[in-house]
């Protein structure tokens, strides 16, 4: 049962054999450049890459994990790693691969760097590090300073792009550096023309890339958003690399230059060019696009049937109720101008537009929720025999698109209601005054601009059902609700009444798990009471603990990580809580950060998923797996 | 369920069976008598001090027929417990909830010594412990002995000064100059506003009572953990109010009491007071003089003032984690979520007796964090408690409990208190506390605490009753708050105000 394998679909492509590397042997502290770049990677196996393949379905079924014996999960190692965790790993080839956001050990003496970790699964033993320098005065405006990516492992390289604006190429042997290429500042070695400091000389932060790359069809071209969401002066562009070169292929800027006519690759806005002429094939466009923001914060999504990449675009900047006053009416953000809280479909190829797809206004959970965002990535996936993406927002919608046109099929909003339609006051509050009024009505809320903290903040899993006849699973998504904690306003999700984990039926979108008959309706099943703590865990106990993080499926079970800072199994047929654990405490600030998990990375028997954690070490990889996995790993 | 938790279940019960044996063994009558001394108690010597003869004792009313059958007597001691007791094997208590009857015992018999009349000249002693008609026949505004106790400013707050010894009352710095010898000094308006919370330490706000006023709050510390937080004069490395040395030397372990060889461990006290006004029965308070502190002027002047609330956290053996108890003065709110029909004679004093306005999370509204000198711009906080006292278990339960002590100390103000909840770690020692640095989570990390949640006081955590209020700062609880500060064994005081 239960063995419908969407990796057989990820698995097409064949690709020349890179040169044998010659590189050095591994060392704790890895920066000498390698031996030169192959023409083309051959792609990776397992949770090779963000999500475990191109298409982010999240779904793995080589493995022996099972709602059958989830409960049996253990933890094998806990690793810490100099630094927080702000990504999912990648693991593969009996490896895994981690970024720390935040590195203490840089070797330049001052504790702000980055850091990527090559950890032996059988061992737990770090076996290679790649750090970088950044100065005191160099880091993102959440104060992080390393990655916050899933890296690519293909079968001789790691392939990521960092905080400090430059995409790494290592060998995934020792982790050496082959090559990087710098998106945030020209780097001519690379055909990389472009300038993106607007605004930093004011205070405003600089591109980075919160973008994991993914891979075209053969591995010779690899995509990657560069760009900044709180920088009003700053542009974002979707970067093409030559996989074996770090080239620039195309760029495309997803800043809509004119009202009337959509972007063409290659066209750069002038401001962001700082040597005219640029190389080709670039060109110019003078003026000033009619929007900023909209930043490709998510992973870009590859389709190599169509060969063409979907990428999730966040708010434009200003907001229309950035300066909003008590008093005021409200200005709804949506519509908004150009590729501004969308998805942007673009021709692998060429990087020529295809087609735009903006969340609609009446998706919004309230009518005045700003900063909407699409910080998610999109899922490709079988919908009944037709492909189809899927792609939630932080407004709380799940939305299903055609991939051609990104025409909209079905939609659902998964923040709670009360059975009678009504909007719950306690599920994406808007005070007026965040200090003085945590109770506040779905009046007050209604009429004051607010971000949704309780919508979608990250990338579904696609269960493609089980391979039963008659089909005795049906085909479901799961996304994850809840950002981040520390909005004193909404700390988290309303946990009473919004699960961190909305399962629905692909088809229908309706709940795919049993619900009680409250109001509002809650499942059933996913919490137990855990006797030995005197508590319950699971969905619906614990104040502030919000999903943001992507879900993973491995077979009939999957796993969701929250900010409490929890793991947990739950099987997929109706969510009975299988198994969990508590990763670490939350930091409340300490570390750069509040408390996160970004979910987990499933290949064979291993779990593995890293967090911020309270600490002085500030983060921690923990690999769970059956009680004997060397027997089938 | 897993096998996983099956298998914890097993252990916990099985630790925590082997913890009670381990605790100190009271005598196991069933009806209480008045005691002259107890090798479980801190002794203090007798004071030569009492001039007139006071009230004789009352005897102590029989324990209910519910209570357990190995129930310790109740006492009437200055003499501060020094273990909490343990249940026999005929009460066949397997649970943690099982055993809070003897944990709300030590709450009480800790509130009773500490409120004990402090002997002169001294800090932090009785006066004349064993004999209860000194605390029956106690004066008005009589210094207690917790009262005695240095304040954490006269640790923190003396800029480069050294802190003075325990037993001196003369401060380098003292926002009050007119203070006198051993007069409370209340500075801090509001947690807030408090230095342990100026760090950006969400939903911490002022309180303001029925009458306009502001709620002062106070915070002490015996002479183990006093000494051990100012060190050794000869050793600077010891002087952990300096953080250079408390970073040095984390995770620190202050002394904890032990009933063998009796030693007093470290007790750390939070107090919450309001201004007494013409409206109010003093009676029914315990009342003392103070310096009242007003940041807007920055003078001092001189009111009386009310406990309403008291916390106490006493480090005491095998529980590493402390044993935390919380008071309030019964009139605070009413006695559940709604306001009672028959509401005390002078009115609540943090509820006007009605429904309105809705508290939906204890409160109606929290005021603005700066002070407002002008009273009547001030807005009352309507205030109802979120989390009830327990009643469980049947028969002993906290509020059954609550009724006895009651009951025993009537004819003092100190019958007009309630035990809100004591909250321990139930899988006590040191092996069995992770705390947050070495990855441990709570509540397992800090000894398994028990209850869990929602063990807060109205008074000084009247913004916390909820776990959604209260996530910014771990949870609404004592132990869920202060595993938080667990590198500084849990005292959120020393962690925030060495400097």
């Amino acid at each position: 049962m239960d063995k419908k394998s969407e990796i057989a679909l990820e698995r097409r492509r064949s690709a020349p054999q890179p040169e044998e590397s010659s590189s050095p042997a591994p060392t704790a502290t890895a920066t000498l450049e390698a031996p030169p770049p192959t023409p083309a990677a051959p792609l990776g196996d397992g949770w090779w890459m963000y999500h475990g393949g191109p298409q982010h379905g999240g779904y793995v079924s080589d493995s022996d994990i099972t709602a059958a014996n989830a409960a049996q999960l253990q933890t094998l190692y806990t690793i810490q790693l100099g630094g927080p965790v702000l990504s999912v790993p990648a693991v593969t080839d009996g490896f895994v691969y981690v970024g720390v956001a935040n590195y203490h050990d840089t070797q330049d003496g001052t504790g702000n760097g980055g850091a990527l970790h090559k950890i032996e699964l059988a061992s737990g033993t770090i076996v290679a590090t790649f750090s970088w320098n950044l100065g005191q005065d160099n880091e993102d405006i959440h104060s992080f300073t390393g990655m916050g990516t899933t890296p690519a492992v293909t079968s001789d390289r790691v392939y990521f792009g960092a905080f400090n604006g430059k995409f790494y190429c290592l060998d995934k042997e020792t982790l050496n550096l082959v090559w990087s290429t710098d998106l945030r500042n020209p780097d001519t070695k690379h055909n990389q023309p472009v300038s993106n400091i607007n605004g930093v000389a004011a205070g405003y932060p600089p591109a980075v890339m919160w973008s994991s790359p993914v891979f075209n069809a053969d591995g010779s071209r690899l995509y990657v958003g560069c760009g900044e969401g709180e920088n009003p002066q700053m542009y974002s562009f979707v970067f093409c690399l030559d996989a074996a070169s770090g080239d620039v292929v195309w760029i495309y800027c997803t800043n809509l230059f004119c009202t009337n006519d959509v972007n063409a690759p290659n066209v750069l806005p002038e401001q962001a060019v700082p040597v005219i002429p640029p190389p080709a094939p670039f060109s110019i466009f003078k003026g000033e696009p009619i929007v900023m923001g909209c930043s490709v914060w998510g992973s870009i999504a590859y389709d190599a049937e169509s060969d063409r990449i979907y990428c999730p675009t966040g708010n434009q900047q200003p907001e229309p109720d950035g300066n909003w006053q008590p008093g005021q009416p409200v200005k709804p953000e949506l519509p908004s101008p150009g590729f501004s809280n969308g998805l942007l479909s673009l021709d692998a190829a060429t990087g020529q537009f295809h087609a735009f797809f903006q969340v609609p206004p009446d998706s919004n959970y309230r009518d005045s929720d700003f900063d909407i965002d699409v910080g998610s990535s999109p899922v490709i996936f079988d919908d009944a025999g037709q492909k189809a993406v899927a792609i939630p927002c932080k407004n709380g919608s799940l939305f299903i698109l055609d991939p051609d046109t990104l025409t909209l099929r079905r939609t659902r909003q998964l923040l709670p209601k009360m059975n009678d339609g009504t909007q719950i006051p306690t599920v994406d509050p808007h005070p007026v005054d965040s200090n003085l009024d945590p109770h506040v009505s779905n009046d007050v809320s209604n009429a004051t601009p607010g971000e949704n903290y309780s919508g979608a903040f990250n990338t579904p899993a696609f269960y493609p059902g089980s391979d039963d006849n008659p089909q005795t699973i049906s085909p479901r998504i799961f996304v994850a609700l809840g950002g981040p904690n520390y909005h004193s306003p909404s700390p988290g999700i309303d946990y009473e009444t919004t699960p961190f984990m909305r399962a629905v039926d692909a088809a229908t979108l309706d709940d795919a798990w049993p619900l009680d008959g409250g109001d509002p309706p809650k499942y059933t099943k996913p919490f137990i009471h855990d006797d030995a703590n005197g508590i319950y865990a699971g969905m619906y106990q614990t104040a502030g603990e919000s999903g943001l993080s992507s879900p993973a499926v491995v077979n009939d079970v999957v796993v969701c990580t929250t900010s409490k800072i929890s793991i947990y199994a739950f099987d997929v047929r109706d969510g009975t809580l299988l198994w969990h654990d508590d990763m670490g405490m939350q930091t409340d600030g300490y570390n750069g950060g509040y408390g996160y998990c970004l979910g987990a990375a499933v290949c064979k028997n291993y779990v593995v998923a890293g967090a911020l954690v309270f600490g002085r070490d500030g983060g921690v990889l923990r690999i769970y797996g059956l009680p004997t996995p060397q027997a089938s790993a | 369920m897993g096998k996983t938790l099956k298998w914890r279940l097993k252990v916990s019960v099985l630790v925590l069976a082997a913890a009670f044996f381990t605790f100190t063994n009271y005598s196991c009558r069933s009806q209480p008598a008045p005691a002259t001394g107890d090798a479980n108690r801190a002794a203090a010597q007798p004071s030569p001090g009492t001039t007139a003869a006071p009230p004789p004792a009352p005897t102590p009313p029989p324990y209910p027929s519910t209570f357990p059958q190995g129930f310790p007597a109740a006492v009437v001691s200055g003499n501060i417990p020094l273990a909490v007791p343990t249940p026999i094997a005929a009460d066949n208590v397997t649970t943690p909830e099982g055993a809070r009857p003897w944990f709300d015992y030590f709450s009480w018999e800790s509130f009773i010594a500490l409120n004990w009349p402090a002997q002169t000249g001294t800090r932090g002693v009785p006066n004349q412990p064993n004999d209860p008609s000194v605390f029956y026949g106690a004066a008005p505004g009589t210094p207690v002995v917790w009262g005695t106790y240095k304040d954490s400013f006269e640790l923190f707050g003396q800029g480069n000064n050294r802190p003075t010894p325990w037993e001196t009352y003369d401060e380098p710095v003292n926002p009050c100059g007119n203070t006198q010898t051993g007069q409370k000094v209340l500075t801090f308006f509001s947690k807030g506003n408090n230095p342990l919370m100026q760090t950006k330490e969400a939903f911490s706000y002022p309180l303001i009572d029925q009458q306009r006023n502001y709620v002062y709050y106070d915070i002490r510390y015996d002479k183990a953990q006093y000494d051990f937080v100012r060190g050794q004069d000869g050793d600077q490395s010891t002087w952990l109010y300096l953080y250079k040395n408390l970073a040095a030397k984390e995770p620190v372990q202050m002394p904890q009491s032990t009933a063998s060889p009796a030693v007093l461990g470290s007790i750390m006290m939070k107090s919450a007071w309001r201004l007494k006004t013409d409206k109010d029965d003093a009676s029914r308070y315990y009342t003392v003089s103070a310096q009242l502190y007003d940041p807007a002027s920055k003078t001092c002047q001189p009111a009386t003032v009310m406990l309403v609330g008291l916390h106490i956290g006493h480090k005491v053996a095998p529980f590493t984690a402390w044993v935390w108890s919380t008071f309030e003065q019964v009139d605070n709110v009413p006695p559940t979520g709604q306001p009672s029909p028959t509401p005390p004679p002078n009115g609540y004093s943090f509820n006007n007796g009605t429904a309105q306005p809705a508290t939906p999370n204890g409160y109606d509204y929290r005021p603005p964090v700066d002070f407002q000198p002008d009273p009547t711009q001030r807005k009352p906080v309507q205030v109802t408690r979120i989390n009830a006292i327990p009643t469980t278990p049947a028969g002993a339960s906290t509020v059954e409990i609550n009724a006895y002590f009651q009951q025993l100390l009537k004819g003092t103000p100190w019958q007009y208190y309630q035990l809100v909840v004591t909250q321990w770690p139930s899988n006590p020692g040191a092996q069995n506390v992770t705390l947050m640095e070495q990855g441990g989570v709570y509540p397992q990390g800090a000894g398994s605490a028990f209850p869990v949640f929602g063990a807060v006081n109205t008074t000084a955590e009247t913004y916390f009753q909820t776990q959604n209020d209260a996530a910014g700062a771990g949870g609404n609880s004592c132990m869920s708050c202060h595993y938080r500060a667990g590198q500084t064994d849990f005292s959120w005081g020393l962690n925030r105000r060495a400097h």
